[in-house]
């Protein structure tokens, strides 16, 4: 008899959890409150029945004419609003490892478990105010290893190589002087001033040759001239970049201090030399064009880390066109760091603004 | 300490005790003077001990550092001989390695994990593109992977006035297959 309730007890601990109940809410970043709830459609609310880690973005998609509104599938996310889902996800992800934030347009859709949404929703509306009240300054530098700094880099634990097709974004304490020491056997690096940038302002970081070629004439009709031929240039960059936008996250140091989110297009561009010129006729008359090939490889990378954290970004490289010539890494260093306080506007109303 | 003598040279050809007393520095200055003159003029001592005098005279710091040397000639010969051949390879090996490669001592160590959290990669994708400007006009050909999965995409746009191949920004989202997110350069060379 005693052994029904324990075979009871073991018969339920065996058997799946239910899943948690799910909450999938959208946040305005542009409201006046800073940070808004908005009320989905009925149908776009979870049902308990839905897979515990469902996609937001397939849901989005899927339901795209429902939501007009929100425009999930046309209208690009902001730096702004990409940079705060990643700041939050991570941290949110410190009490509901199942959390995730998907920015659409100026929007955040959070799906997380549905006891925890309160939290979220005061995590990334704290963001929100936080992160327009700091700058961030920025040293990058471009590092070009050859076989055999590349081989001391790896050995000092900073891998030349994407992951997967993507970005490796790599943590080292290596100093910059350090880091210079390893690159110079084969090795070249790019230094770029340091640079300040408010919080979810562009910046951009340069190293291009910008050339203009002769691609083209074109035929313009003059009064009392007749036909005249005009070139035309195309204007092509050769050389390196990045761009991206920074934003902090402040948190109080037993949280593990502030953390800042950088979002980063890195691009490498070549022009193949020597550029092959070919003869064209235009208006009867013959002239020579350059036909240039261009290549270029980009690398996003969206990405949080702590102030004064020095990170190595791989996964670039520097197009080439002989044939068997090995590609060249192109790593990106970059260390930020959370700098001085803005004066802050008004403090908007902290209460959120429900929308039924 | 006089210089006993054994061998056919009778009146200085020293024994070997007298040189290595003489090596381990225990006569006095002259005594090793008068010894090592008369091994440098005889033969047949030049034979016998020469090579000792010769690694002695290599190898001087090692044997004042190695204060634990054996006082026995037999110990101290194959040990000074190993000792130079160590050192000059030592040499050697640092100095073709300074040319050749990056020096071992000058790699720091990897980065130990702190109280830091490490960086969070939240999302990541890379594009390459090859744009040929011809006559024409301009034929593009795209492969990306990432988060977005991976694909390529070829298209061609027709020559029409002034062409920019410039980076511009572009949106992180994954390359649709409809070619409506294709490299931006080409949408602002319009």
């Amino acid at each position: 008899m005693t052994s029904l309730p324990l075979l009871a007890v073991l018969l339920a601990q065996s058997l799946p959890a239910p899943p948690a109940p799910r909450s999938l809410a959208v946040y305005d970043l542009q409201s006046r409150a800073g940070v808004d709830r908005k009320t989905l459609p009925e149908s776009l609310d979870p049902s308990p029945e839905m897979p515990r880690s469902f996609d937001v973005t397939a849901l989005y998609v899927a339901h795209a004419t429902q939501l007009t509104a929100l425009d999930s599938a046309e209208v690009p996310s902001t730096p702004t609003a990409r940079l705060l889902a990643g700041l939050v996800e991570e941290e949110a992800r410190r009490f509901d490892p199942s959390v995730r934030c998907v920015a659409r347009g100026s929007m955040i859709a959070v799906d997380s478990a549905a006891s925890e949404e309160a939290r979220v929703r005061d995590l990334l509306r704290a963001a929100s105010v936080s992160s327009r009240e700091r700058a961030i300054t920025l040293e990058v530098r471009f590092l070009l290893p050859g076989p055999k700094s590349a081989a001391a880099l790896e050995q000092a634990g900073i891998a030349c190589v994407g992951a997967d097709g993507g970005a490796r974004v790599q943590a080292t304490s290596l100093t910059a002087v350090q880091i210079d020491a390893l690159l110079r056997e084969d090795g070249e690096r790019i230094e770029a001033p340091r640079l300040t940038a408010p919080g979810g302002q562009a910046f951009h970081v340069r190293q291009l040759h910008r050339l203009s070629l002769l691609t083209d004439w074109n035929v313009t009709a003059v009064e009392d001239l007749g036909n005249v031929v005009v070139p035309s240039f195309t204007r092509i960059d050769d050389g390196l970049k990045v761009e991206g936008t920074a934003l902090v996250l402040a948190r109080p140091a037993e949280n593990g201090g502030d953390r800042i989110a950088l979002e980063l297009e890195l691009g490498s561009s070549s022009v193949a030399r020597p550029i092959p010129q070919e003869k064209r006729v235009v208006d009867g008359k013959e002239f020579v064009v350059q036909v240039p090939t261009v290549r270029q490889s980009t690398l996003h990378a969206l990405f949080t880390l702590a102030p004064g954290q020095r990170v190595v970004v791989a996964g670039l490289a520097r197009p080439t066109f002989a044939a068997g010539d090995p590609l060249r890494p192109v790593l990106v260093e970059v260390l930020a760091r959370s700098v001085h306080h803005f004066e802050s506007p008004a403090s908007p109303d902290p209460t959120p603004v429900e929308e039924h | 300490m006089s210089l006993s003598t054994t061998g056919t040279n009778a009146d200085a050809c020293p024994d070997p005790d007298a040189v290595d007393a003489v090596l381990d520095r225990t006569t006095s200055e002259a005594a090793g003077i008068e010894l090592r003159r008369h091994v440098a003029r005889c033969p047949e001592c030049r034979d016998r001990f020469g090579g000792l005098f010769e690694i002695d005279s290599l190898a001087p710091a090692i044997a004042r550092g190695a204060g634990a040397l054996p006082r026995r000639l037999e110990w101290r010969r194959p040990l000074l001989a190993a000792a130079t051949v160590a050192a000059a390879t030592v040499l050697f090996l640092s100095r073709s390695r300074e040319e050749h490669s990056t020096r071992v001592a000058d790699v720091p160590p990897p980065p130990v994990a702190g109280d830091v959290a490490a960086p969070h990669l939240v999302s990541s994708r890379s594009v390459e593109a090859e744009f040929v400007i011809d006559a024409a006009g301009i034929r593009t050909s795209i492969r990306h992977a990432g988060d977005g999965g991976s694909g390529s995409l070829e298209y061609a746009r027709t020559r029409s006035g002034r062409t920019d191949l410039c980076w511009s920004r572009r949106t992180p989202r994954p390359i649709e297959a409809s070619g409506a997110d294709v490299d931006s350069p080409l949408e602002k060379s319009r």
